[in-house]
């Protein structure tokens, strides 16, 4: 064999190499990015039936039993009974329990602030329900329910805020 | 005493007539408001507040006496169509749903009158016999 020849057979043996090699390599890379994705793909499959879907469910929750608690107040006023108003704490203390049982699915801080805003309009509507209860009139008693109001809207717009999706 | 009966029947139905005629309350409002007299359906609807402005775009204030006050009930008979409790349930549901303010109820004809002066836009009411000062006091039709 002429040395011409076994150069250009090393060469074209370099040659079928280098397109194996490459074949190889991108296959390789291939395979790692497909089980990247897929990995990926499970965990963002996880978030959203560990968190997003109990997250979403939570919104409802908490406006049903959110109702209820001003229901209860208004229930109580109407029928001039301070122990149903007294009552209602039990109430309060559901929607307590609802957020801390979201602890994976809400932020700790969101959390946090949603049940201290709950706790201020729960202390706001029990003054007012008491002073309507006793039978209080007059233009100070207007003011103590434009407070109590106030809270109310935070609060609701707090839980739309908490349980939204727009919000990591 | 068959006499002394008709006496009396016809006593009552002195006092019922004369009732009817002149009603037991007088709507105020502020010396300002230009209004010479008022609309029923706009009274009712300022007073449940479905209606927050007057005409000329004045805020409304609604004012209201105590439950208990007979002028309450009169008013309320007469104007609101509705009994006092019926309104209390309908304020009720509307303060605790977060969605309205209700009036605020004043003790006696001279709290209204001096509400009435201290706002532009009140519409509050008294008992007949009420001195009301520089209120103005308007019919409804």
């Amino acid at each position: 064999m002429t040395d011409s020849r076994r150069s250009v057979l090393d060469s074209l043996r370099a040659r079928l190499l280098l397109i194996v090699g490459s074949a190889a390599l991108a296959l390789l890379v291939t395979l790692i990015g497909s089980a990247w994705i897929a990995a990926q793909q499970t965990r963002d499959l996880r978030d959203v039936e560990q968190r997003l879907i109990p997250k979403l469910e939570l919104g409802p929750k908490l406006e049903t039993e959110f109702d209820h608690l001003h229901q209860a107040m208004q229930d109580a006023v109407a029928a001039q009974d301070a122990p149903a108003l007294s009552g209602t704490v039990s109430k309060r203390n559901h929607l307590f329990e609802l957020i801390a049982a979201a602890r994976g699915v809400l932020d700790p801080s969101d959390a946090a602030v949603l049940r201290f805003t709950i706790h201020d309009y729960y202390q706001a509507a029990e003054d007012v329900s008491r002073r309507l209860i006793a039978g209080e009139t007059g233009e100070g008693v207007v003011e103590r329910i434009a407070s109590m109001q106030a809270q109310q809207a935070r609060v609701e717009a707090l839980i739309k805020r908490t349980t939204g999706l727009s919000r990591g | 005493m068959l006499l002394w009966s008709l006496l009396g029947l016809a006593t009552f139905a002195g006092r019922a007539t004369h009732a009817e005629s002149v009603p037991p309350f007088r709507i105020l409002i502020h010396p300002e408001n230009p209004l010479a007299s008022l609309n029923k359906d706009f009274v009712i609807d300022v007073f449940l507040k479905r209606t927050t402005r007057w005409h000329d775009g004045e805020t409304a204030h609604p004012v209201d006496q105590r439950a208990d006050a007979a002028v309450r009930q009169s008013f309320s008979d007469n104007v609101l169509r509705r009994s006092v409790s019926a309104i209390k349930r309908y304020w009720q549901q509307r303060i605790f749903s977060g969605r309205d303010l209700p009036p605020p109820e004043l003790d006696g004809d001279e709290a209204v009158v001096g509400y009435v002066l201290k706002h532009r836009g009140a519409i509050g009411y008294v008992s007949s016999s009420a001195k009301i000062g520089r209120a103005k006091a308007v019919p409804v039709q």
